[in-house]
């Protein structure tokens, strides 16, 4: 991997620290996608359970089908999941409302515990299968 | 003989009003002022025999400044009184169900909403009605009421939207509501101040997610944020849960929309 979740992560970061409303929009849709590469390397290393070929669902969701299949603990994270994509989809399409650095510091600070979260998952994986 | 207390009452009514603007605005409980309004609206009362027109709004007043202290039972009580002392029963309803979701009380709130009788209600009512459904999460009713109003602009239109996508999987409004009020009951668990603001988001394609509006540092809204997933994900597993998400929104001064008064009665 050329470009890690966790530098997708600095990113948001550091546009969420600079000024104006375009910035903590983008700052979102970085801390969304470092979070979804994450959990695609968890759900990979954990051999979770492919979403059925019939269901038709979009990459993302069905990456968030995937925890959701594999017990309560994992399905919530798959929950956390799926609202971090709805506040990115509210911070990319909703432009008519003004949207808040607040909310971009909330959605950042909620992507670093889940990836801090689904490191910890895959660190323990990886510790099993020593 | 009656001109005096009715102005008084009038003027304890905008001093509520106007403690309601501030706690929507800071999403803090100045709690000393409102107990003191309370006893002072309680002397007020003290004095006006049973049967004076102005009694029942007094205790409405009442019955709000409860909510704010988030005394669930001391609120309904006092609406009730309202009620059987001459308030109508669409703004009895109205008020008491405002009143239960500021104490986090959900399923009381939905309880005074589905009881109210609207076959002679006229548009402002329908209104009232349909902006209480919204934050219990009735979004089909809530629909239904803004569109019979006349009402489709605006936010109306997230609602009208969120209701369609419902529509499309046969979601129900209860789904939806016993959601909100599992949520409710962490946000009030695990935050300082009563409920008070909220959004609604809703695009297709993308679905329908509903935030609190919480006031505190963001590791705690962080910790608010996941244990209502952790909540929500033991409790419920439906397909509605695909398609509705509950979250915190952090509370910035003058952002928002806040539920409103939701009925202004007057004397």
């Amino acid at each position: 991997m050329s470009v890690s979740s966790g530098e997708l992560l600095d990113l948001a970061k550091d546009l969420v620290g600079g000024e104006g409303e375009c910035r903590a929009r983008a700052a979102v849709g970085r801390s969304y996608y470092a979070l979804f590469h994450e959990a695609s390397a968890t759900a990979e290393l954990l051999k979770l359970q492919q979403c059925p070929a019939d269901k038709k669902l979009a990459t993302h969701e069905r990456l968030i089908y995937r925890y959701e299949l594999s017990g309560k603990g994992l399905a919530a994270i798959g929950r956390t999941l799926r609202k971090q994509k709805r506040v990115r989809a509210v911070a990319d399409y909703d432009i008519r409302e003004e949207f808040r650095a607040g909310e971009a510091r909330l959605h950042i600070a909620n992507s670093e515990r889940l990836l801090s979260d689904l490191r910890r998952i895959s660190q323990n994986e990886i510790i099993g299968q020593v | 003989m009656q001109g005096q207390p009715k102005l008084a009452i009038a003027g304890f009514a905008d001093q509520r009003r106007l403690m309601w603007d501030s706690i929507a605005h800071t999403h803090v409980v100045n709690q000393i002022a409102v107990r003191r309004l309370y006893n002072d609206i309680d002397g007020l009362l003290a004095v006006l025999p049973l049967g004076h027109p102005g009694r029942p709004f007094a205790l409405h007043e009442q019955a709000y400044l409860c909510a704010y202290l988030m005394k669930s039972d001391a609120s309904l009580k006092l609406f009730l009184q309202a009620e059987t002392e001459g308030l109508p029963p669409i703004a009895k309803a109205v008020s008491a169900a405002h009143a239960m979701y500021v104490c986090g009380e959900i399923k009381l709130a939905i309880n005074e909403i589905e009881h109210v009788n609207l076959d002679k209600a006229e548009s402002r009512d329908l209104l009232a009605v349909a902006d209480q459904c919204v934050h219990l999460g009735l979004f089909r009713r809530a629909r239904d009421l803004y569109l019979a109003a006349g009402s489709a602009e605006g936010y109306v239109e997230r609602i009208v939207c969120a209701a369609e996508l419902m529509d499309e999987i046969g979601g129900t409004d209860r789904e939806v509501s016993d959601r909100i009020a599992t949520a409710a009951e962490i946000v009030k668990k695990m935050s300082y101040h009563p409920l008070i603001g909220y959004d609604v988001f809703a695009m297709r394609d993308e679905g329908i997610l509903f935030r609190f509006v919480v006031r505190d540092d963001i590791e705690r809204l962080v910790d608010i944020d996941r244990e209502i997933d952790r909540a929500l994900s033991a409790q419920f597993d439906g397909p509605i849960d695909s398609l509705f998400s509950i979250g915190i929104y952090p509370h910035a001064e003058g952002s928002l929309k806040e539920i409103g008064d939701a009925y202004n009665v007057g004397i």
